[in-house]
This record gives C-alpha cells, sequence and structure tokens, in this order.
C-alpha cells in the first residue's frame, strides 16, 4: 500500500504546548491526543473535528492506550497517577496511583483487565481494574533506570528503560528476557507477529529486535533523536518503520531493507515526537512540541 | 392541714348508699387518712427482712444484709468461753450455706421415686431361680411382706399362680371355660420381659408380615386394615354389639386389640383388587407373553402399576432389568467402541523438551525404537516409558511387589477356607493354597530390618562430605571412622553391612568399641546430619571465602599473566563486570552475549487477568553470561544479594530447607502488593534444624565474656 505522505488537511491546534502522545483507536476512526496542557482530545483525523475533550490531570500528559472495545482508555502523566477512563460519559473510572514519580508510560492487557505503567521511578506497576484494589497486582523491578516504554502484547510485557535495557517478561514461561541495547530506550513497539521488537534509542538508531534470541535483525537510521522521548512504530503491517525525530521531520524505512524512504516534512523544526498508524488504512497521524497533530493520508 | 372530707365517711358508708354505684373494690385500709413520711414507709419481704437496703439508702452497706451469714459474721467474732460463761454452741443452719438460688435448685433437683415396696420394676435384675417372667414383677419387697403391685393384684382377684392377661377359653372337663392364662406362659403382652438387644422400636413384632413378602400380604389384605385402628366387624348391621367375642366363637379377636402396625399398607388400598400375581394361572396370550418379555407391557391388563391403578398419563410401565428398560429410560444409543488395528503398541512419547516440533521424522523415529526393543530406552529428543505396573513398582521399590497378585487366600490352608465359607455363608471364596509366606528366616529379618533403617543420603552428598577437608569428631577417632565408614555406605564406595558391625549383635555382646543398638541408630542419624553440614566450599561461596592456604596460590596467578590480572581485576572492581555485554552492544554483536534470561514469577492474580497458567518456577531456566565472575549492578550495592545467595546455596546443595527459603522470600519481594491475611509466613516457616541452632547459638568450648 502507497505510504501517506500527504498532509491534506491543516494540523489540529487545539493543544497548548507540546503534544506528547497521539494514538488511534482499535478501528482508526478516532485519534486521542494528549499534552503539556494536561487535556486529552478525542477527535476525528478525517474531518480534524474534536469529539471530545478529557479534562483531569493535574499535569501533563504522557501517554494514552485505548482498550480493545475502544470504549475505555487510560492515559497518564506528570501527577504520578493513572486515570482509567469511560469514552462516552467523558469520566475518570477509575485511578490507580501508587507511582513515586512522574508515569511516562500505559498500556492496556489484551480484555483490558489489567494496566500496565512505566514510570520514572524505574518500576513498572501492574493494575488491576476489575478490583478496586488500590494496590498493584505486581511490580517489575528489573530496570535501573526510568521506564520510557512499554506495551502489553498477549501474555508478554515489554518494557524500555533508560538503563539501557529491553525486557521481556513472558507470564507463560515464567521468564524475563534482558536485552542490552546499549543506550537509552525511548520508545517499544511490538510486531505484528511477534517476533520483533522496534527500539527507539538515544543514539540516533531505530533497532529491530529478534525477541527469541535478542538478536539485532535490522538498524534504521538518519533521523536525530538524542535528548527527548521520540516514538517509532511499524505501519502498513510492518512493511515500514516509521518515526518521528528532533529535526521536525517524519521518517519511514523499508522494514526489510533498512534503507529511508521518506522524509516528511511537518512540524517546523520542532521535535516531532510520537507518530501512530491507522490501523488498517494508509494514514497516519504525528505530534510534536509545537502543540500541533498532522494527519498524513495516502492522497 | 384541713381536711375536707368527714373523718367518719369510709369505703363501708359510702358502698352503702345505694344511689351511687361504685366499682372496682375500694382500699380497705384501716385508716386511709394516715400518713407516714417515705423514710418511714418500710419495705419488706414475704419474710419480713429488709428490702433496698444499704446501696439504695446512700449506706455503705454492699453485700451485708441478706446474704448467706449473719450480721455476727462480718465481724469477726472473738471465743470467749470460760468455767462460768460457757459459749454458745455455734449451730449452723442450712442457711448459713444454702441461699434462696440454692434452695431453688435442690427443689428442681428433687425427684419422686418409688420406695421398694411400690417399685414395679424390681430392684436386682436377675432372675430369681424358679421364677418366670411375670412372677418377677411381683416379687415381695421385703421378706415377709409382699410387694404392693402383688397385693393390688389379690385385691382385683388375680391369685398367684395365674398370669395376667385375657381370659382364654380352655377344654377343662368337656366344657369350655374361661380361664386366665397360666403364669408360665408366654406373655401376652405386647411387651416381652425379656431384655431387649435389638434396635427395634418397642412393640415391634416381626412376626408381622412385611414389606418383602408381599405376595402373602395379598391373601391377607381383607384382613389387615389400617394401622393402629380397632378392627370392625365387617357387618355393620344395627343391633350388632361391638363386642361380640362369645357369639361366633372367634375368641382370637378382641376387638380392642390395636394391631400391630402393617407397613405394606397404603390409605384408602382397601378398595383395590389384588392384581394377579404369579398365584393365579391366566391363560396369556402369545402377544402379551411377548411384549412382557420384551419388557414393555402394552395390555390393558398388565398396564398397571402393583397397586392396581393405572400409571400416570404420559407414562409406560417397564419392567426393570429388561431390555426396553435399558433403552427406554435413557436416550442414549450404544455405540460399539473402535476397532484397534492389530499392531497397535501402547506407548507413550514424552519430550524432553517441550518447544521440539513433531516432526515425522521424529514421530517414525519413535515408532521404531517402540517396536524394537521392550525395555525402557530413553534418547535426547524423548524418552519412553512402556512399563508395566509390575515394573514400576519394582523400580519404586515399594515393599508389596512380593505380594502381588497375591490374596490372603493363598496363604490359607483349605481348613481354615471352609470355616470361612461356613461362617460367611459363601461357598464362592478362591481355592486356599497354604503357602508360605516370604519372611520366614527370622535371623536374617532382624538384619534386614535394621539395614533399612539406616538413614540414606544423596551418593552426591555422601561423596563431597568424604571430600570435604574437614571431617568432623576430630577427638573421637573411632567416631570419626564410624562416620566416614557411614559416608562411605552412602556414597557407594564402601559396604553397607559393614556398618552393622559398629553395632552389638545381642545385649550380652561385651566387646567393647560397639554400640547398642539405640545408640548406633541414634549415631546413624546424627551423621545424616553431619554430612550435610560438613561440606567443601564451592563456586560463589569459595570466591568469598579464602583460606591461608589459598593466597599464596593468588600471587601468582595474578603475577603470570596480564590478562588474567586483567580478568581478576576486572572481576573485582566495582565497574567493569558488564563490559562483556556492554562491549558486545558497542560493537553491535547483539546476541547471547547482550541477552540474559532470568526467571520471574507473575502473580497468580495476574495470571488470571492475562488468562495463562501460572508458570512452574522450579522448570524454569536461567541463563546468564558468565555465571561467577559477572555481577549485575544490582548485586554491586548488596553486600550478597538475593539471587547470589540463591546460586550459592543451589551450588552448594545445601539443603532443601534453606533453598526452599530463600526462594520464597525472592518471589514475595517481587510481589509487595499481595497480603495473605490468614497467613503470616514469618510465623509459620519451619524451624531450622537443631543442629543449626546448636552450632549458632549452642554452648562455646571457651569462654564467651570475660570482662
Amino acid at each position: 500500500m502507497p505510504f501517506p505522505v500527504y498532509s491534506r488537511n491543516a494540523p489540529l491546534k487545539e493543544h497548548v504546548g507540546p503534544v506528547h502522545v497521539v494514538t488511534y483507536n482499535t478501528t482508526g476512526q478516532y485519534i486521542l491526543s494528549g499534552g503539556q496542557d494536561r487535556k486529552i482530545i478525542l477527535w476525528n483525523p478525517n474531518s480534524s473535528k474534536v469529539v471530545k475533550s478529557y479534562i483531569a490531570h493535574g499535569y501533563e500528559v504522557l501517554d494514552i492506550a485505548v482498550s480493545y472495545d475502544n470504549s475505555k482508555f487510560v492515559s497518564c502523566g506528570g501527577d504520578r497517577t493513572i486515570y482509567l477512563w469511560d469514552v462516552t460519559s467523558g469520566s475518570t473510572v477509575r485511578r490507580f496511583s501508587g507511582h513515586m514519580s512522574r508515569v511516562n508510560t500505559v498500556d492496556f492487557n489484551a480484555d483490558a483487565s489489567v494496566v500496565a505503567s512505566g514510570s520514572y521511578d524505574a518500576k513498572v506497576r501492574l493494575w488491576d481494574t476489575k478490583s478496586s484494589s488500590q494496590r498493584p497486582i505486581q511490580l517489575l523491578e528489573e530496570a535501573k533506570d526510568s521506564i520510557s516504554s512499554l506495551q502489553v502484547v498477549g501474555s508478554q510485557i515489554i518494557t524500555g528503560s533508560v538503563d539501557g535495557y529491553v525486557r521481556v517478561y513472558d507470564l507463560r514461561m515464567g521468564q524475563v528476557f534482558e536485552d542490552l541495547i546499549g543506550s537509552p530506550v525511548t520508545s517499544v513497539k511490538d510486531s505484528t507477529d511477534g517476533a520483533c521488537v522496534l527500539v527507539s534509542t538515544l543514539d540516533s538508531t531505530i533497532r529491530l529486535m529478534d525477541k527469541s534470541n535478542g538478536t539485532m535483525l535490522q538498524s534504521f537510521k538518519g533521523h536525530l533523536n538524542k535528548e527527548y522521548r521520540i516514538r517509532s512504530c511499524f505501519g502498513d503491517n510492518d512493511v515500514y518503520v516509521i518515526s518521528g525525530s528532533e529535526d521536525g521531520k517524519v521518517y519511514a524505512w523499508d522494514m526489510l531493507s533498512g534503507r529511508m524512504v521518506h522524509e516528511l516534512k511537518g512540524h517546523g523544526e520542532k521535535v516531532i515526537s510520537c507518530v501512530a498508524y491507522h490501523p488498517k488504512n494508509p494514514q497516519m497521524v504525528s505530534c510534536g512540541t509545537d502543540g500541533s497533530i498532522q494527519v498524513w493520508d495516502y492522497t | 392541714m384541713s381536711r375536707k372530707r368527714p373523718l367518719s365517711t369510709t369505703a363501708q358508708q359510702a358502698l352503702s348508699n345505694s344511689d351511687s354505684l361504685f366499682l372496682g373494690t375500694p382500699i380497705a385500709d384501716a385508716d386511709q387518712n394516715s400518713f407516714t413520711p417515705v423514710w418511714k414507709q418500710e419495705a419488706r419481704d414475704e419474710r419480713g427482712r429488709k428490702r433496698f437496703h444499704g446501696a439504695f439508702t446512700g449506706g455503705f452497706s454492699a453485700g451485708y444484709f441478706n446474704t448467706v451469714g449473719s450480721k455476727e459474721g462480718w465481724t469477726p467474732s472473738t471465743f470467749k468461753s470460760s468455767r462460768t460463761e460457757r459459749a454458745e454452741k455455734k449451730t449452723l443452719r442450712v442457711e448459713d450455706f444454702m441461699d434462696e438460688e440454692d434452695f431453688a435448685d435442690q427443689r428442681a433437683d428433687e425427684k419422686l421415686v418409688a420406695t421398694a415396696a411400690f417399685s414395679a420394676i424390681p430392684q436386682s435384675s436377675s432372675l430369681k431361680d424358679s421364677e418366670t417372667g411375670l412372677q418377677e414383677v411381683f416379687r415381695g419387697a421385703a421378706p415377709g411382706t409382699e410387694s404392693v403391685g402383688y397385693e393390688l393384684l389379690k385385691k382385683m382377684g388375680w391369685k398367684p399362680g395365674f398370669g395376667i392377661g385375657p381370659l382364654k377359653s380352655q377344654v377343662v372337663a368337656g366344657r369350655k371355660v374361661m380361664l386366665p392364662p397360666r403364669a408360665d406362659e408366654a406373655s401376652s403382652f405386647g411387651v416381652k420381659l425379656a431384655r431387649k438387644t435389638n434396635k427395634h422400636g418397642l412393640g415391634y413384632d416381626s412376626d408381622v408380615l412385611s414389606i418383602q413378602s408381599s405376595d402373602q400380604t395379598e391373601s391377607a389384605r381383607g384382613a389387615w386394615l389400617a394401622p393402629g385402628t380397632i378392627s370392625v366387624k365387617k357387618n355393620n348391621g344395627i343391633g350388632v354389639g361391638v363386642v361380640n367375642e362369645y357369639e361366633d366363637g372367634d375368641d382370637e379377636e378382641d376387638p380392642y386389640e390395636i394391631k400391630p402396625i402393617a407397613y405394606d399398607r397404603a390409605l384408602g388400598s382397601k378398595k383395590q383388587k389384588p392384581i394377579s400375581g404369579g398365584s393365579k394361572h391366566v391363560f396369556v396370550s402369545k402377544t402379551k407373553a411377548k411384549a412382557r418379555a420384551a419388557g414393555t407391557i402394552t395390555t390393558s391388563k398388565l398396564r398397571r402399576c402393583h397397586d392396581g391403578r393405572p400409571p400416570l398419563a404420559g407414562f409406560v410401565l417397564v419392567v426393570s432389568g429388561s431390555l426396553a428398560s435399558s433403552s427406554m429410560l435413557t436416550n442414549e444409543k450404544e455405540y460399539a467402541s473402535p476397532s484397534i488395528p492389530e499392531t497397535y503398541v501402547p506407548g507413550i512419547l514424552i519430550l524432553r523438551d517441550p518447544k521440539t516440533v513433531l516432526t515425522p521424522q521424529l514421530i517414525a523415529d519413535f515408532e521404531r525404537s517402540r517396536k524394537s526393543s521392550s525395555s525402557a530406552q530413553s534418547s535426547s529428543v524423548y524418552h519412553q516409558q512402556r512399563l508395566s505396573a509390575a515394573e514400576r513398582s519394582r523400580i519404586l521399590g515399594s515393599a508389596q511387589d512380593h505380594l502381588q497378585g497375591k490374596s490372603v487366600f493363598d496363604y490359607m490352608t483349605p481348613e481354615q477356607r471352609e470355616r470361612f465359607a461356613k461362617v460367611t455363608g459363601n461357598q464362592a471364596l478362591p481355592p486356599a493354597k497354604s503357602e508360605v509366606g516370604p519372611e520366614r528366616n527370622s535371623g536374617n529379618r532382624n538384619e534386614a530390618a535394621l539395614l533399612e533403617l539406616i538413614p540414606t543420603l544423596d551418593k552426591h552428598q555422601a561423596s563431597t562430605a568424604l571430600s570435604a577437608g574437614f571431617m568432623p569428631y576430630a577427638d573421637d577417632h573411632e567416631k570419626r571412622a564410624r562416620y566416614i565408614a557411614y559416608l562411605e555406605s552412602q556414597s557407594g564406595t564402601g559396604p553397607v553391612s559393614h556398618l552393622l558391625t559398629f553395632m552389638k549383635s545381642s545385649d550380652s555382646d561385651t566387646t567393647a568399641g560397639k554400640l547398642k543398638v539405640e545408640d548406633w541408630m541414634r549415631e546413624l542419624k546424627e551423621f545424616n546430619k553431619a554430612a550435610g553440614l560438613f561440606r567443601p566450599l564451592k563456586g560463589m561461596l569459595a570466591n568469598r571465602f579464602t583460606s591461608s592456604a589459598n593466597t599464596a596460590t593468588t600471587k601468582t596467578s595474578v603475577v603470570e599473566d596480564d590478562s588474567t590480572v586483567l580478568l581478576q581485576g576486572a572481576s573485582l572492581s566495582k565497574g567493569a563486570t558488564d563490559r562483556e555485554d556492554v562491549s558486545a552492544a558497542k560493537l553491535g554483536m547483539y546476541g547471547p552475549l547482550t541477552r540474559r534470561v532470568n526467571a520471574w514469577a507473575p502473580s497468580s492474580l495476574l495470571c488470571k487477568r492475562f488468562g495463562v497458567r501460572v508458570p512452574n518456577m522450579s522448570a524454569v531456566e536461567v541463563s546468564s553470561g558468565s555465571e561467577e565472575l559477572k555481577a549485575s549492578a544490582r548485586e554491586r550495592l548488596e553486600l550478597l544479594s538475593h539471587r547470589t545467595l540463591l546460586n550459592i546455596a543451589k551450588e552448594a546443595d545445601m539443603s532443601e530447607e534453606v533453598t526452599k527459603r530463600l526462594e520464597s522470600q525472592n518471589v514475595d519481594s517481587g510481589d509487595g502488593s499481595k497480603i495473605n491475611v490468614e497467613v503470616n509466613e514469618a510465623l509459620e516457616q519451619k524451624k531450622a534444624p537443631r543442629d543449626l541452632f546448636l552450632a549458632v547459638f549452642g554452648d562455646s568450648d571457651e569462654d564467651d565474656e570475660k570482662e
């Protein structure tokens, strides 16, 4: 499928201040974005219209994850709390607190019964949404430094930490696989087939690591990532690897060859902190520190 | 105060005034107008004692009045008695010891019992000779006197020698005469005076027809009526009296007799006609016979339940046990079991590593090996087991293997078997083979039993204990020799029977240096425990300790090789233990060098939420770079990290308790959220073995504190 390279619509500038995270829901109909202004906005990418605003955080919103049925989403941020929202009513269903510093990343498990959150305090807490317990089900303390990114895939929890390790916790096997990447990890993303992990690190490199033995399958360079958390993702059913950059461009590589195929200018010269690809269609969205969110289409 | 009412008016006078009606009873006070102040009004109970004493008036007399004892009881009495003035004898009354409640209790416990003269049941339960059951009852109460019951009966016309019961007709001198029953006859009471040893209810008569013999009840149906009723003659003609016993000579029927309960009757069953059972010979047509044989009864006559009524609508009577009953009552169809090919040999393919892919090649391999040999083989990929129960029991060393397949009757003589058959009434017992049991020689048995009692030690453990540089019992060489012999026997380098030589063969054996049996056993157990403690340091633990002998060697090794210096220096210094994987990562050589696999136990709730089974943590493999020298950043910070401890424990083959305890601690630390209120692990863990306690806290030989 063709790569979405055209920024047809004007960027959405609802947020005031940097936008830290943007994500599609599971069908791709909506986008949720969260930023420094403590707001979470739900909006329709095709019409560029704001559907709903969720305001509850006391500090900036750093990550959002949507449940499998699109009825709930969870957000985390600088106020050390994780908020579980109901999409339609717009109210907070639950609040999980326990982290000792800002919560950098959050994700649901497959049936949205567990929320995993990773924080600057180097711990990953696993919360139970089904009970009303105030304490996490389990605490993952293996990391030595801030958890920058995590993802729950099936029965595995993949975490990336500033200590340079990517840790895959396998519940079925009862094991944790720690892979040293070398430099601080800013983003982890599981591939669709579950065989590899896309790891972005602060040495301006994105690596595709094999989960089974820890070898590196491919590396992607060309972008700039030295200071900020830049997120990367797969595109078009793992054909492309897409990442933001600190130089204001969105980069796309061919996954198999590692060759850079696209360089898209979008957000001025500002850092593009997060990119997300549509679950089905050739569309993607990127957000940056200039406060704008850009939707990219293929026509 | 002026009184408004005239003094002369009293209640009676008021009543006598007939023009006004008075309701109720007037207060019959002698002086209605008397007035006593409250403090003069005294409350007394029925015995004249004061009520509302002490606490009520604000006085300090709690427990003083109206208690057991007297006023004098509270003040100590000085006993004074002289020749002129004698002291009173203190007569104590019951009231001094018992109060109202006690009296009430006593009254409640009183029972009315008949005295000997009046008691119906004789005091001694044994029958005196030449007494029938009845006469026992009327035995005289005291010699010379008669029991009261006796006298009462005589008053009523009874003569000694007769029994009790209704008059019976007897033929005397050719005539029927009503005579009272004879004393020695069986009592016609409902209640027998024999001692009751059964569990039936009182009045139960086993002669009464029970449910089982339903055929008999049919014929007697007309005679039996509903339980507990008085039989009434059928001809309810007017003028027929109830008591007609003398008319038709059916003297046996006592109209007031209460028949015993017939359990086979149902209410309203009088009108039923008995079903033609086997007693009547009825022509049964062929079709009916066939239907009956098949089990389904379709004809109208047979379509009735045993009480004569047809079954409920929609139900069909089916004879139990027939084909129809099994197939009709259940909707299941019967399917034939699958046919097993002739060449099938049962076998189980167990893979060593669950991750191996089951290729057709592998399966063919397995099939081939299975068919070729019959014993249990093992290969690197799979191992097969084709053990029978007998083989398994042999491998497990179960004591019963020599008793496999034998029954008690094998050891019995035919006479014993006959006795069994007679007693149980069951002739179908297995035949008796008078076999002899396996263990017959008592001499060897003792030895064999003793050998069995020797505590076993793991072979590996025993050999490591043997190779330890330090042997205990330095002061007792003989004991040390025995210890070494024990270790050798357990590690396989020495015979076990040698241990028996240390033991006195019998109580009369007085050889020096030999131990009595109990001491010997105790010593062996001690050796067993000691073997666990005195072992050489290995692995990681060895790294932590150096003995004086080793320092020389380390010096030389440092000087010898630059690379080893580097390596050793690297291992000891703080920042460089990760060099291997860090450098590998720097070079881009991602793979086994950069990868670490550790065990991580997900909590059970987490597994439940994710829908996966809790992994078996003991089967989890752990791999890391180089075990001993490499220490992770966290371990650098701890003096002895938990993981190191665990590894040390595992390597040093420490007792299972210790490793288990360490492991359990590990699991709990990662799972800080679960708090089980009912279990407190800190309190419930097993105590360390006594030897450990003694070693740590036991008495030491030298003086502890000299200061």
